[in-house]
């Protein structure tokens, strides 16, 4: 008897190739890897930059939805390592698994985590001082080419994001003056692999950057906390594809006495930490991107004055908290704290929640 | 005019059966809903590509959705509950079916059941091996021997 025959007891309709490719576009990264054994027009499918797109984007809006298993990582640097860990397993499981990255990526250093966009995380090392871009899900690096952005008298922050508008991931430096406030602004593209100098002047004169913070993605803005002479605490969002900057309104806190700096990406929404007359931690988030009236108070916890910022929130309002000691689990229902992992991640920075894609850094 | 709640419209099946629903079941449909506003459903509305078995279960999921529907984007408690609905409701199919629901509803164009459909097959081969997704989707493996053993070496952690 021929092999078919077996087959045929059951033979599914032939589905067309963009269906099979709405299924593919469902499953997780390690799936997809093993499927590009499948056959060549398969592999090919999911070796596409345009798959690859598209697979991120589905995974970012499914971000409001619940996934059975979600596909998030955080990444954080903590003393000269660079480790990470899942977000399902923080919120679910009683002993986290916490991998060490340095090996497979340029051993100990200073690593800073710029930022993460559609599961590639750019980071820059002190010793060489460049730039990476690296997706871990599919451990692919890739080191950019070099600048000179570090100068003595100036103080360079940072961020990284996705132009729609050009298809083309970016890096963002902002050099700031320490005497003259003026700010000078320089983009990296990855698709002509070049650092220049933006031409626009409209970066809002008198404002300071708050001291080393990345700029924090949403929606194809940069945002970063600042200070200005005329309102005291502000936001400096840059478009990505417009190339300009503006100032969005933070939110209505108790005016005086009020200690605001640390902004927040959560689940696709602007967060920001106020600390309300040395006493109280607020955390707020903006709901519609933009909209000065749509920031509401998510969470209080009083008599915390320490450096936080919240990452991840589930659906029962259990939020993930960063903290230098390590992250925590804030649970808004009781006010109780939870300590998943805070040996193996002590003195933690910048810790970001990365969506684990296909994303290639050295295909863009 | 009569609401959408009261009129009804005649769905009719490639094997002949008919189903009465009403006009926002019908509209859950985009197809359904575009042959409604170009009023050309006069009488019983023919659906060339679709059984009467699926039928059934596209306008079981339609009603429900309707019906169920979270009352606003805050509205958490109603999409969950919807949600498990859903997870219940694709536990009855097996995979043949879910292909077929999966053709229809990209045919009458219902993206919610679209993608039901497709995460619910995802979820299905996620831990599959190259060989039985082959066996299950029908496709031919046309790499040689070492073709095969080179891609899996590249890949090698994801058959960890």
């Amino acid at each position: 008897m021929e092999e078919t025959t077996i087959e045929s007891f059951f033979s599914p309709p032939n589905l067309p190739i963009e269906m099979m490719e709405e299924i593919l576009l469902r499953l997780p990264v390690k799936s997809l890897t093993r499927f590009k054994c499948v056959c060549s027009s398969w592999r090919s499918l999911i070796s596409e930059t345009l798959f690859t797109l598209k697979h991120a984007l589905i995974l970012e809006v499914s971000k409001a939805t619940t996934c059975k298993k979600s596909p998030y990582g955080v990444i954080t640097t903590s003393r000269y390592h660079l480790k990470s860990c899942c977000v399902h397993s923080l919120y679910n499981e009683s002993t986290v698994n916490v991998l060490e990255h340095d090996g497979e990526l340029i051993g100990r250093d200073y690593y800073q985590v710029v930022g993460t966009c559609n599961g590639l995380i750019c980071f820059h090392v002190d010793y060489n001082k460049s730039f990476y871009l690296w997706n871990p899900t599919i451990k692919l690096l890739q080191r950019l080419s070099d600048s000179d952005l570090e100068t003595s008298d100036e103080v360079v922050t940072y961020g990284f994001g996705y132009d729609e508008s050009e298809d083309d991931y970016k890096v963002v430096a902002l050099l700031q003056q320490r005497q003259h406030l003026k700010t000078e602004t320089k983009i990296y593209s990855t698709r002509q692999k070049l650092w220049r100098r933006s031409n626009n002047t409209c970066f809002p004169s008198g404002v300071v950057l708050a001291k080393s913070r990345s700029g924090i993605y949403i929606k194809g803005t940069l945002n970063w906390a600042a200070t200005s002479s005329s309102s005291f605490s502000t936001i400096i969002s840059y478009d990505m594809s417009r190339d300009v900057f503006k100032e969005l309104p933070g939110p209505v806190c108790c005016t005086r006495g009020c200690f605001t700096s640390t902004l927040g990406d959560l689940r696709g929404c602007l967060s920001m930490v106020c600390y309300c007359k040395g006493a109280n931690a607020d955390v707020w988030v903006m709901n519609e991107f933009g909209d000065g009236e749509s920031w509401s108070k998510l969470l209080n916890i009083p008599g915390l004055t320490e450096f936080f910022r919240p990452l991840w929130i589930s659906n029962d309002s259990v939020v993930l908290l960063e903290f230098r000691s390590g992250l925590a689990l804030y649970n808004c229902g009781n006010g109780s704290f939870q300590y998943p992992i805070i040996d193996s991640l002590s003195s933690c920075r910048d810790a970001k929640v990365y969506v684990k894609t296909m994303v290639c850094p050295s295909d863009l | 005019m009569a609401s959408s709640s009261t009129n009804k419209f005649v769905l009719k099946s490639n094997d002949d059966v008919s189903f009465e629903v009403t006009e926002a079941v019908a509209r859950e449909f985009q197809v359904i809903a575009h042959i409604i506003d170009d009023d050309c459903a006069k009488k019983a509305i023919p659906l060339s590509n679709v059984t009467g078995e699926i039928l059934s279960k596209m306008i079981e999921y339609g009603k429900k959705h309707i019906e169920e529907a979270p009352v606003d984007e805050e509205d958490e408690e109603g999409k969950k509950k919807l949600q498990i609905w859903d997870e219940e409701f694709m536990k009855q199919f097996n995979m043949e079916i879910v292909f077929q629901l999966i053709l229809a509803s990209n045919y009458l164009n219902n993206k919610g059941l679209l993608d039901l459909t497709c995460c619910t097959v995802a979820d299905h081969i996620k831990d599959m091996t190259p060989d039985e997704v082959r066996t299950l989707f029908n496709v031919k493996n046309d790499y040689t021997t070492e073709e095969e053993e080179e891609i899996r070496k590249e890949n090698s952690w994801a058959f960890e």
